[in-house]
């Protein structure tokens, strides 16, 4: 039996056509969709670093993660900034790119359905439970795992190195210039 | 702060004192007075030996001397009832015997400043007693002076001082204890110092007295919060030192280690201290067990000599090997060996004089500094930062720019200038000097070549040079290191030295100095030096090299970086087991710095680190690659330029060069790098910018140079931990963020490219 947060307000919020609820406790709050700095090397879900009032923080895309329908970027997205906790310091913040956020909800524990794990995915670790509140099923996320477990990502990383490293470089505007015996 | 505990503590001794000696004296008169035969009149003497005893601050020799009095007095009484006489002749002595007692612990000296004096200038307590001392620039008193009395050495054996175990009352003193801590810590190591320095040079009265101040100034904290077996610890070390300056004793290398042993003890203790107020307790016990070593002082007081095994003290912090080395090898110091000298030497343009910086250093310390919690001012200076920003971020808003206007030109200036000074005077005050890291490593020779029965003199150049705080923690720990290896693996044997021709005196030379837009410390030591053939050998055997491959020395010694790498056949606990030089790497890169390792085989070592001038500003060149703005670090730029096809090539070995003025540079274009599109493909339409990293020039290719200005250094998020191409971040004027690039990581996997890219092309000829 897995438990499920006791303070009953959720931040729900859609993306890639599907609809989510965080607790409201995990967000610190919401900012415009600002232009955002590519950081190289990284997994396709990261998208790259924000300033938030002289913080910088990472920004990463939930649908590209899960895998959904990415709509473009229209007005209403947003970055949703939550924090998580770190080893050594005291919290980071990471900000999460969703579609549109619509309102915050009351949902008590027991609207709250535990998800049946149906595959063998281990999605189910941040996956709270299911709601139906509000006429729309809702997955809600425990906003701090989700992050948590992809923010200390390392293996797709590497591999994106390593396929650096031994691509040739070849060029086509470069000169070639004639081989002497 | 540090006069607060003082005049506390001078306060109440004084008014002990002077009660004591009050009450002493009442007694006395009753005594004469009074008739021993009568109950009652007993009765009212033992109340006020009682009302004595219950005294604050009462010095146990006093103590002990009134309770002596407690227990007799029924006897007296007793006896007076047979033989009034007599009784009164006991009593007398008794008396007699307390009073001298009293009056004599008077001459103790209190432990005044001359700020605790100006403190009291009217309330000057005299006391009613033979001696009439009384504080107060009127009526006199030179503080100085009561320093040369004779500090008294016959402290009667009390059974509390011998205890095992000091009790803390948590809940009543913490505040006290913890001033008490923080201030025993700097004194102890000052202490230290000093006596590594007095081991050199015993004649030198002024670092004596400075050691013995610090004992008894630390001596008067731990009486007032009645820490007995310390107080009692520091008063025989005091007695050592006080028969010193009055030249009864020499002050030799096995007293300096039985001294620095019971520092380390009481050191030990303090700690113990400090993390029992880090909890909740209201009580708490800590641990001093100091007989072995009271009874080493004993004998050194006696006249006799002690032989000290010398423990190497762990005085780096917990990520050290945490195995102690007490008592491992127990190595006989002989009286007439000179185990480490410590030479300070100023930079090279003034001629070095050993005793001034020392001094001068010691003498530094105290008076105008100001402690100021770590926290505080790292939010000041991050506060500065944000006002940069904020700054340009008025003066490059699109409206401000089309502004003509005189006056408006002006403000901008000054505005600017003024938030310039401000950025540069925070970043001063985080910068302290280095010397204070350099200071441990002193005590950390002297052990090590001990412990090894090794001779290293240690010459440290460049006290007066000064780093970001941050740095010079962050260095504590790899310096360290670096000398143990250098001790350890370095400096060979003296009897293998003077076989090869050397001097029988190893040296290692620590020092740091500016060069460029660099910080540089540099640690050499003229030991065994690196064996390439060894080298060779184990990373053969690790599999990191072919059996045939050529390797170039400073590929050879980058190996040493790698964890687990370790030449060395014979493991102790101080190196060898190879986790260590990638600690140092790793640190010196997460400051942005480089490690560099030099060595002539047989005869030196030397490690160079590199470390960039500040932490939070760097003076950036921004460049635009397709979309995206990146920063350069601008020290490391050489040159900028645009080539002519006639300047390009393509090499088998390191893929598209430039060349210029005859040398090919490799080109790194970060468009293929980061995956960025819409970048400019052919360098002959963008920009080539020459950086300089510690080993090679790189060609850096950009769309176009924008700007060069200083920003301010954010890091990217520990979610970037594994990023290595990039070494921060900065946020622009417009408030968008822009990445910084780490050059030395870049040229090194330029590098690493090139030599696994299987290309066929030939090489260009003019």
């Amino acid at each position: 039996m897995k438990k499920i947060a006791v303070t009953h307000k959720y931040l729900a919020f859609s993306l890639g056509g599907e609809h989510f609820g965080a607790p409201v406790l995990q967000v610190r709050e919401i900012v415009r969709l600002v232009p955002i700095t590519p950081v190289p090397q990284m997994p396709d879900y990261v998208k790259g670093v924000i300033n938030l009032r002289g913080r910088i923080i990472t920004v990463v895309d939930m649908r590209v993660r899960l895998g959904t329908h990415i709509s473009p970027n229209s007005e209403r997205h947003c970055i949703v900034v939550c924090q998580i906790e770190d080893s050594n310091k005291s919290g980071s913040f990471v900000g999460v790119i969703v579609d549109t956020v619509d309102e915050v909800m009351s949902i008590g524990p027991d609207d709250i359905q535990e998800r049946i794990p149906m595959n063998a995915s281990n999605d189910a670790e941040y996956v709270l439970g299911m709601t139906h509140c509000g006429g729309q099923v809702r997955t809600i996320m425990d906003m701090q795992k989700f992050l948590k477990h992809i923010t200390s990502q390392r293996v797709t990383t590497a591999a994106h190195v390593t396929a650096q490293t031994t691509r040739p470089t070849a060029d086509a505007d470069i000169p070639k210039l004639e081989s002497h015996v | 702060m540090k006069n607060t505990i003082y005049w506390r503590r001078a306060l109440s001794d004084l008014t002990s004192r002077s009660l004591i000696l009050d009450n002493l004296n009442q007694i006395g008169i009753d005594l004469a007075f009074s008739d021993l035969s009568n109950f009652s009149d007993v009765q009212a003497i033992q109340m006020q030996l009682d009302s004595i005893h219950k005294l604050p601050g009462l010095p146990a020799d006093v103590e002990q001397i009134i309770q002596l009095g407690l227990t007799q007095l029924p006897v007296w009484a007793a006896q007076a009832q047979v033989d009034v006489t007599a009784a009164m002749v006991e009593v007398g002595q008794w008396f007699s015997q307390a009073e001298l007692l009293c009056l004599s612990r008077n001459d103790d000296p209190l432990d005044t400043d001359d700020a605790i004096l100006t403190a009291f200038p009217d309330s000057a307590i005299s006391l009613t007693s033979k001696q009439q001392f009384s504080i107060g620039p009127a009526l006199g008193v030179n503080p100085a002076q009561s320093l040369t009395e004779p500090v008294q050495t016959q402290v009667p054996p009390d059974t509390r001082l011998d205890t095992e175990r000091i009790e803390l009352n948590l809940e009543r003193d913490a505040d006290l204890l913890r001033e008490f801590c923080n201030e025993a810590s700097e004194l102890l190591s000052d202490i230290e110092q000093g006596l590594l320095t007095l081991e050199a040079r015993p004649q030198d009265k002024e670092t004596l007295n400075a050691i013995f101040r610090a004992f008894h100034t630390f001596k008067g904290g731990a009486g007032m919060l009645k820490l007995l077996p310390i107080q009692h610890m520091t008063h025989q070390l005091e007695s050592i030192l006080d028969k010193a300056r009055r030249n009864q004793l020499t002050v030799d290398a096995n007293v300096v280690s039985l001294i620095l042993q019971a520092a380390d003890g009481v050191s030990n203790a303090v700690n113990d201290m400090l993390t029992a107020l880090s909890t909740s307790q209201e009580r708490a016990f800590i641990n001093f067990n100091s007989h072995a070593i009271l009874a080493n002082v004993a004998r050194v007081l006696n006249g006799d000599s002690v032989v000290v095994h010398d423990p190497v003290k762990q005085s780096t912090p917990s990520n050290e090997a945490p195995n102690s080395l007490a008592g491992k090898e127990q190595s006989t110091v002989t009286q007439d060996m000179e185990l480490t000298r410590t030479v300070w030497e100023k930079s090279a343009d003034i001629p070095p004089t050993e005793d001034d910086a020392l001094i001068q250093t010691m003498n530094n310390s105290a008076d105008t500094n100001i402690k100021v919690g770590a926290r505080k001012l790292d939010e000041l200076i991050d506060l500065v930062g944000e006002l940069m920003i904020a700054q340009s971020m008025v003066t490059q808003h699109e409206i401000a720019k089309n502004l003509a206007d005189d006056g408006w030109e002006r403000a901008v200036l000054q505005l600017s200038r003024i938030t310039k000074e401000l950025q540069r005077t925070t970043m001063l005050v985080r910068m302290v000097p280095v010397f204070n890291t350099f200071k441990k490593m002193t005590r950390l020779v002297r052990d090590l070549s001990a412990q090894q029965n090794k001779l290293v003199d240690l010459v440290l150049v460049g006290e007066s040079l000064e780093l970001d705080r941050s740095i010079v923690d962050a260095l504590a720990v790899p310096l360290a290191h670096m000398i143990r290896n250098a001790v350890g693996h370095g400096i060979e044997q003296p009897d293998e030295r003077t076989a090869n021709g050397k001097s029988e005196r190893g040296r290692i030379v620590l020092s740091a100095f500016q060069r460029g837009g660099s910080f540089v410390i540099q640690i050499s030591d003229d030991g065994r030096g690196l064996s390439r053939g060894k080298i060779r050998d184990k990373a053969i055997a690790k599999g990191l090299i072919t059996q045939d491959q050529v390797v170039a020395d400073a590929d050879l010694f980058d190996f040493i970086f790698n964890a687990g790498f370790s030449t060395v056949t014979n493991i102790t606990d101080v190196s060898g087991r190879g986790v260590g030089m990638d600690v140092v790497k790793q640190s010196m890169s997460s400051l942005r710095g480089t490690v560099d390792l030099e060595s002539e085989d047989g005869f030196s070592t030397q490690i160079t680190i590199t470390l960039p001038l500040t932490l939070a500003i760097i003076d950036g060149l921004v460049v635009l690659v397709g979309r995206e703005r990146y920063i350069l670090p601008a020290l490391m730029v050489r040159e900028c330029l645009r080539p002519t096809p006639e300047m390009l090539g393509l090499t088998s070995t390191q893929g598209e060069v430039v060349r210029i003025r005859d040398q090919l540079i490799p080109i790194v274009k970060l468009s293929n790098h980061f995956h960025i599109a819409d970048a400019v493909s052919n360098p002959c339409q963008g920009i080539l910018v020459v950086v300089e990293t510690g080993r090679q020039q790189i060609a850096l290719m950009a769309d176009q140079i924008l700007d060069k200005q200083e920003l301010v250094i954010k890091s990217l998020g520990a979610s970037f931990q594994q990023q290595t191409l990039l070494s921060g971040a900065s946020v622009m004027s417009d408030g968008l963020v822009s990445c910084i690039l780490n050059l030395d990581a870049l040229a090194e996997q330029c590098n690493k490219r090139s030599t696994t890219s299987a290309q066929s092309v030939a090489i260009a000829h003019a």
